[in-house]
């Protein structure tokens, strides 16, 4: 049975639950604490091909001998592989713009996302640890930064990237379907749901010139699987909860 | 027919060539001298309103992002697939591509610009070469220009990529010496997006990537340079990125 590793379903750690719950799937959801996924999960990575992952500590699938990770690259191995109503376009124009909407939030959208809901919202656990036991330089500063609010001048910068990315996420619902990718929902609409449910609760009036975003996440969010991802929490409420993400890109 | 709009066969322009090229997909070659922004052109912002190249017409289909457009090329066409059949692989080629795009690769070309590119630019007129600035389209894309034209990398920046480069080295060393090739035993779309990043390490960073401390990376870049595809695509170059190309030929053939 696949076995999901996610943090409180918000964010990166929403959208595979999302899709599973689409799929119909049964599969084990597996709560981790926010913690460095190496902590949690002993001997994780297993191999180089976990270790590149960019986004720090998103969710992980375990499907047998197979451990995948990266959150949109894990929704279409979903897509591809588990039973249950398409969640990819149908046609190959389709699914190259799904693809591209998941480059483009994975490289430009999340950063943002995620280091604007952990300053909104630090991890405690990670205030006074020096997180000397994570290998890898960037997830260790990345996790030495979780416990503290970004400078205003960072946030302030951050915020003007968001305000760039909403626009052009307003512009791809400009011209269609209602949908980002194709003619029907798709794993390009989950991918981008889960990080821009509730930016308005990280920065109010962000979403003010965005009616189509609007309307789009409101008729997403209606939907029964989003309603059953999001109880796959603890309890706590998952839109306070952030792990740490994809680092901002260092050439922009 | 397909046109692809690209500059040199290395980086981004050459993936969409050298998946073509694999499939036997015929393709119009576009080339723009991306050295004297033709890429930021009128002509060419019709084609590609953000001036990135490369950029890929198919009928009324235009595509811009290289990678998804590799995964385009390979669905739209007949030919031998470059995308494993084995979901698990797919899913290791896209890790691996990522990987590349958005942590190796940058800071490889960070390096570049930085030792070779920027200098050979640096010499147009300079209040031409801010003219050149002033019209590409998108801001973070002129943010990045304007960084790498006048070499406004700091030295924590430049010592930050080369340990970058170091640690991608040792996992891509590690994972080749396992299997064949990036993604799995057969030759793949990561191989692609991964060779145009870094086919020229042996030569610019040799000192990281050599037969001593990377025989697995040597021995795939090797491989790679000898298919026909890559040797047809490279014979396209119109810069002394052909003579590298050949450069590295020939130290294999002395090897």
């Amino acid at each position: 049975m696949l076995e999901l590793f996610h943090g409180e379903p918000n964010a990166i750690s929403l959208k595979p639950l999302i899709a599973l719950e689409e799929k119909g799937s049964t599969y084990r959801s597996r709560l981790i604490s926010s913690q460095p996924l190496e902590r949690s999960l002993p001997g994780f990575p297993p191999s180089p091909d976990q270790a590149i992952n960019l986004e720090n500590d998103g969710p992980v699938l375990v499907d047998g001998d197979e451990t995948i990770t990266s959150s949109f690259f894990m929704l279409e191995y979903i897509a591809e592989t588990v039973a249950g109503p398409a969640l990819l376009p149908r046609d190959a124009n389709g699914r190259y713009q799904a693809r591209s909407w998941g480059q483009y939030v994975a490289l430009v959208l999340s950063p943002f996302v995620t280091a604007l809901g952990l300053s909104r919202y630090p991890i405690a656990a990670a205030k006074g640890d020096d997180f000397s036991d994570i290998e890898r330089l960037e997830r260790r500063r990345s996790w030495l930064a979780a416990g503290t609010s970004l400078p205003d001048e960072t946030k302030a910068e951050h915020t003007e990237k968001l305000r760039i990315a909403i626009a052009r996420l307003e512009q791809g619902l400009a011209s269609g379907s209602g949908y980002f990718a194709g003619d029907g929902f798709s794993i390009a609409d989950i991918d981008i749901f889960a990080m821009v449910r509730n930016l308005e609760d990280l920065v109010p009036g962000v979403l003010g010139n965005a009616p189509n975003l609007k309307a789009f996440i409101e008729r997403v969010a209606a939907r029964p699987s989003v309603a059953r991802a999001l109880a796959k929490g603890t309890g706590a409420n998952p839109n306070e909860c952030f792990l740490p993400g994809p680092e901002p890109a260092r050439w922009g | 027919m397909i046109t692809i709009y690209h500059w040199e066969p290395n980086a981004n322009s050459g993936k969409p060539m050298l998946a073509a090229a694999e499939k036997g997909v015929e393709y119009e070659s576009a080339y723009l001298d991306m050295l004297s922004f033709d890429h930021h052109q009128p002509e060419y912002l019709k084609v590609n309103p953000n001036g990135t190249i490369p950029a890929l017409v198919h009928g009324d289909i235009v595509l811009t992002e290289s990678t998804p457009m590799m995964e385009y090329i390979d669905e739209a066409f007949d030919g031998p697939s470059l995308v494993p059949v084995n979901p698990a692989d797919r899913w290791r080629m896209r890790q691996w591509m990522r990987f590349v795009d958005g942590y190796m690769g940058p800071s490889l070309s960070m390096l570049g610009w930085s030792i070779g590119v920027g200098p050979i630019v640096r010499q147009r007129d300079p209040k031409e070469l801010e003219a050149a600035i002033e019209r590409i389209p998108l801001e973070s894309r002129r943010r990045s220009w304007r960084k790498a034209i006048y070499n406004l990398f700091s030295e924590e920046e430049l010592a930050e990529s080369g340990r970058r480069l170091s640690s991608s080295l040792t996992l891509m060393e590690d994972v080749l010496s396992k299997r064949e090739y990036l993604a799995c035993d057969t030759y793949s779309l990561a191989d692609i997006d991964a060779f145009n990043s870094c086919y020229a390490m042996p030569l610019f960073q040799a000192d990281l990537c050599n037969q001593g401390k990377t025989p697995s990376v040597i021995r795939w870049l090797d491989a790679i340079r000898e298919r026909p595809a890559v040797k047809e695509t490279w014979a396209k170059s119109r810069e002394d990125f052909g003579k590298r190309f050949e450069e590295l030929n020939s130290a294999l053939a002395h090897n």
